[in-house]
């Protein structure tokens, strides 16, 4: 312990102490200044100490009767922290005191490095900082961590982190971590804190050096048991001010590669999505879609921006405040940014809206990627709602359409209708022309039908085809027996029987030729041929029969041939 | 066809007082042609009369309804009217059969005809080739054309019911009865559209909307 010399000034004295004259970097300083003779002053004014960090730690008096004799002194607390090793001096403190200023001796104070210990070592407590990457490019995030390692009770924790302002940029990264970490054997609590750093220009940056004040807490055990037999009794406790300093670090920052990069880079640095959703695809002139842009990724994504998207003058484009939202994974800024425009289209048409690129730095794979949204295609229909849509309108729409709409000067008719040919006297009643136009095809569909029936009866219905064959094939017959006239009477009777008979046969779709006269008559008046008819065809037939036994004279022939003839008119007539 | 040629080349050559002579002569003959009507509308407004302008441009669009710059030419025409009365909307009936009023009465007549011969043609070959497919198209040019009969009849309920009527008159009173002496309701004024919902005694009744109707003098508007 080392005492300045007291200055007497009456009955005041002020008096500087310290509680070691030799201290480490890990250590503190105890700094009181003691007035004695008085109480009633004001803070004593301590001098310049740039190489120590001073907190004060309270003020003590006390009051003393010795000898009937009353003394009072007031001590003014003060913790000095090292900043730097060497050898330093504390300059004298001035204290005012009745109008009056004392001063104390300077006290000459040794820091030394800590005494270096591994790690692995009997250590209780100690800090580490380190950063993710020691080279980076502008941009690129970092995370710069704080580590506690302690193995007795810590409290009282009091972290200045100074990270080099001037060389990078700090967002925060949420509360510190508490785990646990075995170390050599030897397990430790350990609370870690990170922050994310944004380096802001290239060349070798400096973190300086972390710094915690703790109080750690020893628990000692005494050989002795306690009063009362009791483990805790039997334990003591000692309190231990330290203050721990990282190791300063350093990191090359690299400026951003100047090949392929993009005209209107933004220093957008990670690795990021892209992402372009529309509300709706198909709306109206007038209504309201939202187009909303999504990025995500890891990186300094609060730095992106989009323009308001240039959309010709086919919409009007009212734009939203971007959100932001940020999660902290794996000590990684990710997080995403929302920007939104409300897009109010001005014409009909389908519409592909323009694609929106965001050019970035990958700094992993260091060079600049383009990531672009895809093409959306809408269609916008006309207006239903035409009147109300000019109300809806805002008015720097109704500015912007008149800016760019050619102007109006004057308005006219369209012109007369020249082609000639249009000129056709137009007659707008429906007259007969028209109901005609209207059946004919009716008819003449009527007139098919009937023709296709027939053509279809003719090769389906045999004894159709016979009855309509009949007449013509007997026809033919006769008139083949006529140009035949040599042939005998007696054959000449038989062809004639055997031609009605056929004829007959086709009528009634029958086997003519073996039918008797008096069968035939049946027949054909069976089927609704009359009588007459039938009796005459019978009688014709029977005197056939009759003559091919009696001898006849050919001179006969051409009246046989007419009566046949007759006989056939006559029953085809009923057909 | 040789007059109409002389009518627009006097047009052409802005002798729009004969060549609405030459038109409206064509016209008196019973020469019935939208294109006649528009260009006689044309030669109206030249000659500053709205009221019949707009008359032959109601007469062209039931014969040429589709016909974009009669449209634009009308829509002009009573812009340039006091009233500026717009013509009414379609109907209930005019809006389920819409393509009626699209097509002119003759236009909807032959789209029936073309229709029936074209069923008539499916129904002759039904007797060939008896398939489903047929008879699905078939049926549906049976309805088709059944359709086309029902609009034939939409289309001339609509030309005889609606009639409309266009105030040739410079200033027209509407008056509350059938007599001059009536109380004066509103006024209408050249070239304003009407329609026209009864006829008595030379006065004819005239509806705006469910609230202006009245009576005028039938010799103050042309149908």
């Amino acid at each position: 312990m080392g005492l300045s010399s007291p200055v007497f000034a009456e009955d005041i004295r002020a008096l500087a102490s310290v509680d070691r004259n030799q201290i480490t970097l890990e250590d503190n300083l105890q700094l009181s200044i003691t007035i004695q003779g008085t109480q009633n002053t004001p803070p004593p004014e301590l001098p310049s100490l740039p190489d120590f960090r001073v907190t004060s730690s309270g003020t003590s008096s006390s009051t003393q009767i010795i000898n009937f004799k009353r003394s009072v002194s007031i001590t003014h607390k003060y913790r000095l922290t090292p900043m730097n090793i060497g050898q330093f001096k504390i300059g004298s403190v001035r204290i005012r005191a009745n109008g009056k200023i004392y001063t104390t001796n300077p006290i000459t104070i040794v820091v030394q490095k800590p005494t270096v210990q591994n790690q692995s070592a009997d250590k209780s407590v100690f800090v580490e900082t380190n950063v993710s990457k020691k080279t980076a490019f502008v941009g690129e995030q970092l995370i710069y961590s704080f580590k506690l390692f302690h193995r007795v009770e810590a409290k009282n924790l009091d972290l200045s982190m100074p990270f080099g302002a001037s060389h990078f940029q700090k967002e925060e990264l949420g509360k510190a971590k508490t785990y646990q970490s075995v170390i050599n054997g030897i397990q430790y609590q350990v609370q870690e804190i990170s922050v994310a750093l944004f380096p802001i220009k290239p060349g070798k940056a400096a973190i300086p050096a972390a710094m915690l004040d703790l109080d750690i807490y020893h628990r000692t055990r005494s050989n002795r048991r306690g009063f009362f037999n009791d483990p805790f009794f039997g334990q003591g406790i000692r309190a231990e001010h330290k203050v721990l300093r990282s190791k300063p670090l350093s990191v090359k920052i690299l400026a951003l590669p100047e090949k392929n990069k993009p005209r209107d880079f933004k220093n957008i640095i990670g690795q990021f999505n892209i992402q372009a959703n529309l509300g709706k695809n198909d709306l109206e002139v007038g209504d309201t879609t939202t187009l909303t842009i999504t990025v995500s990724g890891k990186g300094n994504i609060r730095g992106v921006i989009f323009p308001e998207p240039d959309l010709n003058l086919q919409f009007k484009v009212y734009p939203d405040k971007p959100e932001f939202k940020q999660a902290v994974a794996a000590n990684q800024i990710t997080g995403q940014k929302t920007f939104k425009f409300a897009l109010v289209p001005l014409k009909p048409g389908t519409v592909t809206l323009p694609t929106l690129t965001l050019d970035y730095f990958d700094p992993e794979a260091k060079f600049y990627r383009q990531i672009k949204t895809r093409p959306i295609i809408l269609t916008v229909r006309p207006s239903s709602t035409e009147e109300t849509l000019n109300h809806v309108q805002s008015n720097s729409i109704n500015n912007n359409l008149k800016k760019t709409e050619i102007e109006i000067l004057a308005e006219d008719i369209l012109p007369i209708h020249t082609q000639l040919n249009d000129f056709q006297n137009v007659n707008n009643e429906i007259g007969t022309s028209t109901l005609i136009r209207f059946v004919f095809p009716a008819l003449l569909f009527v007139m098919a039908a009937f023709f296709i029936r027939k053509q279809k009866r003719w090769t389906t219905d045999v004894a159709f085809y016979r009855n309509q064959k009949a007449y013509k094939t007997a026809s033919q017959k006769l008139e083949n027996l006529t140009r035949s006239q040599k042939s005998e009477p007696k054959e000449f009777v038989s062809k004639l029987s055997e031609i009605l008979r056929e004829y007959i046969g086709d009528k009634l779709n029958m086997q003519g030729k073996a039918i008797t006269a008096a069968e035939v008559e049946q027949k054909l008046k069976e089927s609704d041929y009359q009588d007459n008819a039938a009796n005459e065809t019978r009688k014709l037939l029977e005197k056939y029969e009759a003559l091919q036994y009696t001898p006849v004279s050919s001179g006969n022939n051409l009246e046989l041939l007419n009566e046949s003839q007759n006989i056939i008119k006559i029953l085809e007539k009923k057909s | 066809m040789n007059e109409v040629a002389r009518a627009n080349d006097l047009y052409a050559s802005n002798n729009y007082l004969q060549a609405a002579d030459s038109y409206e002569s064509l016209r008196e003959r019973g020469f019935n042609n939208g294109h006649l009507y528009y260009n006689l509308g044309n030669t109206y407004i030249r000659l500053g009369k709205i009221g019949p302008a707009i008359l032959n441009y109601i007469r062209a669009q039931k014969l040429i309804p589709r016909d974009e710059n009669l449209q634009a030419n009308l829509n002009y025409a009573i812009q340039q009217t006091r009233d500026k009365i717009m013509p009414p909307p379609p109907d209930t009936l005019a809006t389920l059969f819409f393509w009626v009023s699209d097509l002119s009465v003759n236009e909807n007549i032959n789209f029936a005809l073309a229709i029936n011969l074209t069923f008539w043609l499916i129904l002759t070959a039904w007797f060939y080739f008896r398939t489903d497919f047929l008879r699905l198209v078939r049926n549906s040019i049976l309805f088709s054309l059944l359709l086309a009969f029902v609009a034939i009849g939409v289309k001339l309920h609509l030309e005889s019911s609606s009639r409309t009527g266009v105030v040739l008159a410079k200033t027209v009173s509407v008056k509350s009865g059938l007599d001059a002496s009536n109380i004066t309701l509103f006024e209408l004024h050249e070239g304003a559209l009407v329609n026209i919902t009864d006829e008595r005694q030379g006065w004819v009744e005239v509806q705006l909307d469910s609230k202006k109707k009245g009576w005028i003098p039938k010799d103050s508007l042309e149908v």
